[in-house]
């Protein structure tokens, strides 16, 4: 979806924000409009970089990262919860070794 | 659509689980082309997965045919039921977070002109209000941003074979309270029959119609039908949790009881428009009974014990034993055994012993408790030849067709019933 902005703010939101439907970086793009007095504007728009994307709104690059941090240890805690439960098999001793390398 | 940055990250949500239709197009009040709020689906859900999730949404159809259901089977994948749920009350601006609360405090609070933060991760202190609103001024207009409850539960689908999670939204303050509720009973679920660990504990999400009770600000009230948010335990999953509990202990008493729903009462306007919809209040549940302590041994001999220990007409101990009664006769028995055990006999003792506790996660931890109970010793190559031959007597093996050892069926329900009397007389909390 494209959002029409000032040119400040197109830039400003392409820089620190991501589309919050795929994380993908915003582009600025511009188109030239002849007003009805037959004089023309330049109204400046930000959309997603990733085709056929939605884009229904932004999240900023910081609440990005900080999320894919926080889903590391997510995923380490949720594996070890569902291991306990018996949802996940546990890794037998050679499957560990052969993740590690040996 | 390629995998995106989103979809990348270790433990992704993949879609949204909303409770309103798409939105669709509309005019504002001065005729401008707007996008407005999709209609309730009342009974229904609408999953949505984001895009690059397309492998997982056929995944989806494959189990329920529709990404419009009535009912989803669903868990939450982390120790505790809180890590999966999000509940605020939040103020946004063009799109724009300007404010976040819990029911006591602002967590964030920005001005909503400039942007600058005035409270950030709750510093420094500023009360909230449920009910508050922001309210600035801009070119001499007054304007007010009401406070909306925004909850989100993040809930894994087994039956989609990866591990991501779907998101669950609502911004109503009744669901809000709802899930709150019934995800505590959940909780009190995993802590009556999964030592306390939330994960796979299965549950139904579905929708109910249920009335509520609207305090307005003008002192009356009157009470609106609305379709909430619950959240209920798979019955199957806690009666087979519950049964083998019972198993163990012998009472057959039920120790965690059903959710039913509460009534609903609040000072919010249950018909604000909200971009999804609303939920019961107070789920009760019965406290668990508290098992019967086992009665002191003391300096009690053995054969007290046995003395003491229910006889039948002929003078027999009547079974199944209690633990105790069960470690004395065992006691007495391995007096009258001189024999060696062999280290197959050993191997066997073992596997019986496991047999009885197989349906559990850790079968050999069990088995260790267990025979420390019965005999003083947690290995099996470290029980007395004695004690291995008088097992073997109690557990009386026969050998099935398909050539498996199967034990005496009394004598595994006395099994069962030692692995919580072991557990408590080592100090450990009940598994159970």
């Amino acid at each position: 979806m494209l959002r029409e902005m000032s040119k400040d703010e197109a830039e400003r939101t392409a820089k620190f924000y991501l589309c919050s439907d795929c994380w993908g970086h915003l582009i600025v793009s511009f188109k030239s409009i002849q007003l009805e007095d037959g004089s023309r504007e330049t109204r400046h728009y930000v959309e997603c970089s990733t085709p056929g994307c939605p884009c229904n709104g932004f999240v900023s690059k910081r609440f990005a990262d900080m999320q894919e941090q926080k889903s590391r240890g997510e995923l380490l805690e949720a594996k070890t919860a569902l291991r306990q439960v018996g949802m996940i098999e546990r890794k037998s001793e050679a499957e560990i070794m052969a993740d590690l390398g040996f | 659509m390629e995998k995106t940055r989103k979809l990348s990250i270790a433990f992704p949500v993949v879609g949204t689980i909303r409770k309103g239709g798409a939105k669709r197009p509309g005019k504002d009040r001065n005729g401008n082309a707007i996008e407005i709020v999709g209609q309730d689906l009342q009974d229904k859900f609408r999953v949505v997965f984001a895009p690059g999730a397309e492998d997982l949404r056929e995944a989806w159809m494959k189990v329920y045919g529709t990404d419009q259901p009535t009912r989803i089977r669903a868990m939450v994948c982390f120790p505790s039921v809180w890590q999966a749920w999000e509940y605020y009350n939040e103020a946004y601006t063009a799109g724009r977070m300007v404010a976040r609360a819990d029911n006591e405090k602002f967590i964030v609070l920005r001005n909503p002109l400039t942007g600058e933060y005035i409270v950030r991760a709750g510093e420094p202190f500023r009360a909230y209000t449920p009910g508050q609103k922001i309210t600035y001024e801009k070119n001499g207009r007054e304007f007010s941003l009401p406070m909306k409850s925004s909850g989100r539960l993040r809930v894994f689908i087994p039956e989609l074979g990866r591990m991501v999670m779907l998101e669950l939204k609502t911004t109503s303050f009744y669901d809000c309270q709802n899930i709150t509720n019934q995800l505590a009973a959940i909780q009190a679920v995993a802590a009556a029959l999964n030592g306390g660990n939330a994960a796979g504990v299965p549950f139904y999400l579905y929708r109910k119609e249920q009335s509520i009770t609207w305090n307005k600000p003008d002192g009356s009230a009157s009470r609106v039908s609305k379709w909430l948010i619950q959240i209920e335990a798979d019955p199957a999953y806690v009666e087979t949790m519950v049964k083998r509990m019972s198993d163990f202990a012998l009472t057959g008493a039920r120790t965690v009881g059903q959710l039913p729903a509460g009534e609903l009462a609040g000072t919010e306007d249950p018909d604000q428009p909200e971009d999804d919809d609303e939920a019961p209040v107070d789920a009760p549940w019965e406290e668990p009974e508290p098992e019967p302590e086992p009665a002191p041994a003391g300096d009690l001999t053995p054969r007290d014990i046995l003395a003491a220990a229910p006889h039948d007409e002929q003078g027999r101990i009547v079974r199944p034993m209690a633990p105790e009664v069960a470690r004395a006769a065992l006691a007495v028995k391995a007096e009258t055994k001189h024999g060696k055990a062999t280290d197959k006999q050993r191997r066997l003792v073992a596997m019986l012993i496991e047999q009885a506790f197989s349906d559990l996660p850790e079968p050999k931890k069990v088995r260790h408790s267990v025979q420390l109970y019965l005999t003083g010793a947690e290995s099996a190559n470290d029980i007395p030849d004695s004690m291995i031959l008088a097992i073997l007597d109690w557990l009386k093996p026969n050998q099935a067709e398909s050539g498996e050892y199967l034990i005496d069926e009394t004598a595994a329900k006395e099994l069962r019933s030692i692995w919580p009397a072991s557990s408590r007389e080592a100090g450990q909390m009940e598994l159970f």
